[in-house]
């Protein structure tokens, strides 16, 4: 058997090893050794993870991660941001579906201080979720919004995925980061105008309110979000300025949200034990995947799969338009099957390699890339924050209404995915002024 | 059977703290060392390498087990949900004992890369002193031999509640 088919048995081992519910991490792992060891003998297998699991942990850029989750977690835990949807409300509950409009704000905030989606999703529903309901909103349109506005989280910095794809493409971790803002509000803004059509469209849909707000309760309700803005800023403005490294940057995030619980009498020594344990098992999580990731990537190297792809790819002088969108068919059916950071490390150990083929601008893939994964989480059946929106939601919404009010979302999404593919500009603006 | 969930539950409970700790101590670290870089232009020698050789591995690998223990490892759904309920139980033992020796053979491979740095004396310069990097390398055999132990306990413990029932 020579060393390709060996690759492409490895691929297909694993798909069956997923399916058979063995981790992901493990998974990788195993058809990853096997594969080694059928190409390059047992020994230099046995070599290749003896080396491997601690020299890929042993990384600086990657202590990013932990630190980013940590800075996410206590603002979760501490409820930082309660206060973010009821100013979102009192400013944009005039419009037509003011309280999804004002949801889907409150989650692109959301975002800016949490670089995970299901956070996002989970932060946001438990407080907009009851709201709405209250208001007789449709029970389709209200956990819709709360599970598509989460997806905000994995693109405005920080970014969890962005920061472990760019581990692994060798691209720049703090453009990456900024990369991921415009994009970020591009889509926030869509789903304004798609929840406005709607229910101009359809007013049974959310009925209006009618409620007055003054100007001086705007207002206050305005100030009291004030950790947001510094929280991001804190975050951006040191890896704009060059002031700090991803890490550094996540390291001055956690800082500052420990600052601002502590100053607001939020910090409760529950708060701090559930927020750096939660970061913990976050961290072991992803790690236990990434490092079956990278021994993936060795096995394909070794077997010669990406080079021959890329060979395959070249000859056939196919467009890279049509390639983008051979790879979007591929992220959205493995999306419906697994999780945004078993989905990425499962395809960039084979996609990768092709990107580089095609010359493509590795930072605007990684956007792309980070937009098919977060499609993956509205797609039925995993859609994972469709479940965690189930979660906080309880009886009151059944499954099924919301995957059908995420369709409209999904449309949303081609609209912002056919945008961001034709103006690589959105996604490549911003980082092109750091490197001025 | 009762001693040894006992005893795994407190073995990776103390492990997801000391992880927890190290975290925050890797926070002030490299805090501190932004800070006085900028302040006054004095980098705290050796944060690079010490939050990468040690605080890094010691949070991912010791959440390892702390993570099986509360069931938040990443794994797919589905499939093998529409199958009888006795072939699923005999492939979840299958799956199993497969990760278990998979965790093992890789704790023994590094198990052996660790002895042969903890003889040689692994460690790297750090301008002022050499940072002896070789104990953190334990840290690998030691989680993902606990891990085997737990996936297989952890099965066949779901196997016996569901006959008792």
């Amino acid at each position: 058997m020579t060393s390709l088919a060996i690759g492409f048995l490895s691929l297909g081992g694993l798909l069956v090893l997923l399916a058979l519910r063995v981790h992901v991490g493990i998974a990788l792992g195993v058809v990853s050794l096997l594969g080694m060891a059928t190409i390059r003998g047992p020994n230099a297998a046995i070599a290749a993870v003896a080396d491997l699991p601690y020299q890929f942990v042993a990384h600086w850029t990657l202590s990013a991660v932990p630190l980013f989750l940590l800075m996410g977690a206590i603002v979760f835990h501490t409820g930082l941001t309660a206060s973010l949807y009821s100013a979102a409300r009192n400013w944009l509950n005039f419009l037509p579906g003011g309280l999804a409009i004002a949801t889907n704000a409150a989650g692109a905030g959301f975002a800016a201080v949490s670089g995970s989606s299901l956070a996002t999703a989970a932060a946001i529903g438990r407080i907009a979720i009851p709201e709405m309901l209250k208001a007789k909103y449709d029970p389709g349109l209200t956990a819709a919004v709360v599970a598509a506005s989460g997806t905000i989280g994995s693109l405005i910095p920080p970014s969890i995925l962005l920061v472990i794809y760019g581990t692994f493409t060798e691209q720049p971790i703090g453009m990456l980061l900024i990369a991921g803002i415009l994009p970020g509000l591009l889509t926030a803004a869509v789903y304004t105008v798609l929840i406005l059509a709607r229910c101009i469209a359809d007013p049974k849909l959310a009925p209006r309110t009618y409620e007055q707000v003054a100007w001086s309760t705007k207002w206050s309700s305005l100030r009291q979000v004030w950790p947001v803005p510094v929280l991001f800023l804190a975050v951006v403005v040191s890896i704009y300025a060059g002031i700090a490294t991803a890490t550094e940057a996540a390291a001055v995030g956690a800082f500052v949200a420990l600052l601002i619980a502590i100053f607001q009498r939020r910090l409760s020594r529950v708060a701090l034990y559930q927020s750096v344990m939660e970061a913990v098992s976050s961290t072991g999580s992803i790690f236990f995947v990434a490092m079956g990731a990278i021994l993936l990537t060795r096995l394909l190297a070794l077997s010669g799969m990406p080079y021959w792809m890329a060979e395959q790819l070249n000859a056939s002088e196919i467009e890279p338009l049509a390639f983008i969108l051979g790879v979007s068919v591929i992220y959205l059916i493995l999306g419906m099957f697994l999780d945004p950071i078993g989905l990425m490390l499962v395809t960039l150990p084979v996609l990768y390699p092709l990107f580089k083929a095609m010359n493509m601008d590795l930072i605007w893939v990684g956007i792309l890339v980070i937009k098919y994964l977060e499609i993956g989480l509205l797609t039925p059946p995993v859609g994972l924050n469709v479940y965690v929106v189930k979660g906080v939601a309880g009886d009151s919404i059944s499954i099924g209404a919301i995957f059908k009010g995420v369709t409209w979302f999904l449309l949303a999404e081609v609209v912002v995915l056919t945008l961001l593919i034709s103006f690589p500009a959105i996604s490549l603006w911003l980082p092109s002024m750091i490197m001025n | 059977m009762k001693a040894l969930d006992r005893i795994l539950s407190r073995v990776s409970t103390v492990g997801g703290v000391i992880a927890g700790i190290s975290l925050m101590l890797m926070l002030m670290l490299i805090m501190a060392d932004v800070s006085l870089k900028y302040l006054i232009g004095l980098p705290i020698t050796g944060t690079l390498e010490i939050v990468s050789y040690y605080f890094m591995p010691i949070v991912v690998y010791l959440a390892l087990p702390y993570v099986e223990r509360s069931d938040e490892h990443i794994s797919v759904p589905l499939v093998t949900e529409r199958l009888p309920d006795r072939i699923r139980r005999a492939l979840a033992i299958l799956v199993a004992l497969m990760s278990a020796g998979y965790l093992l053979i890789v704790a023994w491979a590094c198990g052996q890369k660790a002895l042969a740095l903890t003889h040689s004396g692994d460690a790297v310069n750090v301008i002022y002193f050499d940072l002896r990097i070789w104990p953190p390398r334990w840290l690998v055999p030691i989680a993902f031999v606990l891990l085997a132990i737990q996936i297989v306990h952890g099965t066949f413990r779901k196997h016996s509640e569901e006959q008792t029932r």
